[in-house]
């Protein structure tokens, strides 16, 4: 019932509150109607009303389409993605309020009401309390991810404690995304160009991901450069399994937080995971993770 | 890439990264091409310094197993499994001369002769 009603009625309500503000005072819009503010709150940017209904429209069907995506990954995904799902939604009927009524019996887009900085946090605190309701909705924290039980190998090694392992993994989507990012904000100008570079510099951070098994710890680093790089100790890992990660199950790519597991996603496909029983699970995206979850358990279990 | 180091065998460490590079390379589990851990992260994983673990790299590198690039880290070279399988013989057969008191210039004689 809940995967149908985010499915097909969030959607539709989002698209009734978003659109009946142009509904019901289209007649009074002028065209074009002001669609941008400056910092001044007075209007700077104008198009047909029809334009701004078009964006909002493929906004809203972006949304839709990326809300059966993600719920198809992820059939138990709860409270954040309906708190997210919920503010965006109250966020989009923020804007179409806020352009209809400012335009509304305007002569000229130049004539149209300020914007002013009250409104727009007014329009922050409804999205956030929009996210809040959908949190609420879906069941507040309660919902605990559960994981299947991965496969946990283990290697036959006559010394597993001298042995040493290392794996790597690297994801081509967030490789192009930054280099791309750092392309355009190196010739980008201003506060933009410097954005976009160091958007792109965290992306590059999350391109490969490095996992050295040994007797003392598993290793981890980030990027080609290998910064940063943290260790955990063999002393608080219970086991290790392998895990199929669908990126989107997990809210996407880069360093995601669940309930139960800190995971590093630089692609989709296996993965390491290190069951812990005293701290949340940690998962990393590399090739191989068979051998390095059974040298783990060799590990684990030579030391026991 | 896995890779067993080998304790008993009295090396220094740096000497037992190194073979144990070389014992993977020469058994094929470590293809041409593959990359070795970068060094960081293997001596903080073995709890060693990370001049120890470059120790071990720059060995390979001298004797022709690994190529060593900035920013690229320790790439397994093209034709160094026979390199790495012959190494390894020569380790066993130079262990095996000093157990039975064959000093090092009989040995090489030895060798000399063979090829001869």
């Amino acid at each position: 019932m809940r995967r149908r009603l985010t499915l097909s009625i969030i959607p539709a309500v989002m698209v009734v509150v978003v659109l009946t503000p142009f509904v019901i005072f289209w007649s009074e819009l002028p065209s074009p109607m002001a669609i941008h503010w400056g910092l001044d709150g007075g209007p700077d940017g104008a198009a047909p009303p029809i334009v701004l209904v078009g964006v909002l429209a493929a906004l809203l069907v972006a949304i839709s389409v990326s809300v059966r995506r993600v719920v198809a990954a992820t059939p138990a995904e709860g409270p954040s993605f309906a708190a997210g799902l919920f503010a965006v939604g109250a966020l989009l009927a923020g804007v179409a309020w806020l352009s209809v009524v400012a335009n509304r019996d305007a002569g000229s887009w130049e004539e149209a009401g300020s914007v002013t900085w009250v409104g727009i946090i007014s329009l922050l605190l409804v999205a956030l309390s929009a996210g809040a309701i959908g949190w609420w909705v879906a069941g507040g924290s309660s919902v605990h991810a559960e994981h299947p039980a991965g496969e946990a190998p283990s290697l036959r090694l006559d010394d597993p404690l001298n042995a040493v392992w290392s794996g790597r993994g690297s994801g081509k989507l967030v490789t192009g995304s930054g280099v791309v990012a750092v392309g355009i904000g190196l010739i980008a100008w201003g506060l933009t160009g410097v954005f976009l570079a160091l958007l792109g510099v965290v992306l590059l951070t999350f391109a490969q991901v490095r996992v050295t098994v040994a007797g003392g710890g598993v290793v981890v680093s980030l990027g080609w450069w290998g910064f940063p790089i943290w260790r955990v100790p063999m002393g608080s890992v219970t086991n290790a399994e392998v895990e199929t990660v669908r990126p989107l199950a997990y809210g996407g790519w880069g360093y995601r937080l669940r309930p139960g597991v800190r995971a590093t996603i630089v692609r989709g496909g296996e993965a390491l995971r290190l069951v812990r029983a005293d701290a949340a699970d940690l998962v990393y995206t590399v090739d191989d993770a068979a051998t390095g979850a059974g040298l783990v358990n060799a590990i684990v279990g030579a030391r026991r | 890439m896995l890779l067993s180091l080998d304790p008993s065998s009295g090396l220094p460490l740096y000497a037992q990264i190194a073979a144990a590079v070389r014992r993977s390379v020469a058994d094929g589990d470590v293809a041409e091409g593959d990359r070795l851990p970068a060094a960081r992260d293997l001596a903080r994983s073995l709890e060693v310094n990370m001049h120890t673990v470059l120790r071990a790299y720059s060995d390979l590198r001298d004797d022709g197993v690994i190529e060593l690039r900035r920013g690229r880290g320790a790439i397994v070279r093209q034709g160094s499994e026979s390199i790495a399988s012959i190494y390894s013989l020569v380790a066993e057969l130079a262990a095996e001369a000093g157990r039975r008191g064959v000093s090092a210039d009989e040995v090489i004689e030895m060798l000399k002769k063979e090829f001869a």
